[in-house]
């Protein structure tokens, strides 16, 4: 009878638990369907002013950094995440166009986060359509891109 | 010991056997090589840049290792020719997926002609994907993008 417990002992040292290596393969997700969520797809921001992106973000285990991509769409040109038109004015040049590119840590690892980041338009950079890109990354690695269409006026 | 305790004996020598073998298999899980999906060459891959103007790419690559540097590199067909070759690795490196995006600003004297250009992504533990793409430089008219500061 010793012998069997013996075994018995043996095969579950032997065996591992699997619930240890579970590897996260989840990506996180962007939230801007909640009242309070800029801006959103086809919005305006108007130059001269400061308007405040929000949004939520959440993962399955922790999220890690963010970042926020602005830039003219003058060229009409795409992204491989779907990036939808709204209505767009002609193609032209950019002279003066408003770009803005930064990046944020998320800090303490958290499930979910409420992100708030004030952006200043310049009163002299070029109205038209403006693509708004975010990336949120969690602490895996692993990156959600959601692309806006956004009006300067 | 009777013939029934030799027979749970033996089954839970099985059980043990494979149990460690299981284990071992987990140990080790096989990490998928990175992918690069969807390169877009040029607005609409129309796989045709402009000198003096900039070239637009995109691509979405996985990597399950986790990237470790994405290197472009473009050359002529011919003998003479433009050459381009970088490596990016800022706001890219650790990632496990990522969309791609780049203009690379071609010079307004690149000669006019047939190129090729390779996108190569490497991971962390060392696997490598390449894509590639036929590229025109054509001098002339286009549509958009004369060029200017414009090179998100």
């Amino acid at each position: 009878m010793r012998i069997i417990i013996a075994f018995g002992a043996m095969a579950l040292a032997l065996s591992c638990s699997k619930d240890a290596e579970t590897v996260d393969t989840e990506y996180p997700v962007i939230d801007g369907n909640f009242a309070g969520a800029f801006p959103q797809q086809c919005g305006t921001v108007r130059r001269g002013e400061t308007f405040v992106f929000r949004a939520k973000f959440s993962d399955n285990v922790a999220l890690g950094s963010f970042s926020l991509d602005v830039h003219d769409n003058f060229d009409h040109h795409s992204h491989s995440t779907e990036v939808e038109a709204c209505d767009m004015g002609p193609v032209k040049e950019a002279e003066a166009p408003f770009k803005y590119i930064k990046s944020f840590d998320i800090p303490g690892a958290p499930k979910t986060y409420e992100a708030e980041v004030a952006i200043a338009v310049p009163a002299d950079v070029d109205p038209g359509d403006y693509h708004f890109l975010m990336r949120v990354t969690d602490r895996e690695g692993w990156q959600t891109l959601r692309g806006l269409s956004i009006k300067i006026e | 010991m009777n013939k029934q305790n030799k027979l749970v004996i033996v089954i839970l020598v099985g059980f043990t056997f494979f149990t460690w073998v299981g284990c071992n298999k987990d140990e080790a899980p096989a990490v998928n090589k990175p992918k690069i999906e969807g390169l877009e060459v040029g607005y609409n891959n129309d796989r045709i840049a402009h000198p003096g103007s900039d070239l637009h790419l995109d691509a979405a690559i996985l990597a399950p290792g986790g990237i470790a540097s994405i290197t472009l590199s473009i050359h002529p067909e011919g003998e003479a020719g433009w050459e381009f070759e970088r490596e990016y690795t800022e706001g890219y490196e650790g990632l496990k997926n990522t969309d791609f995006h780049e203009h690379i600003d071609v010079p307004a004297d690149a000669a006019e002609g047939e190129y090729h250009l390779h996108l190569t992504v490497t991971d962390q533990l060392g696997n490598t994907v390449e894509a590639e793409s036929h590229l025109d430089i054509v001098a002339g008219d286009h549509d958009h993008d004369h060029d200017h500061d414009h090179d998100h």
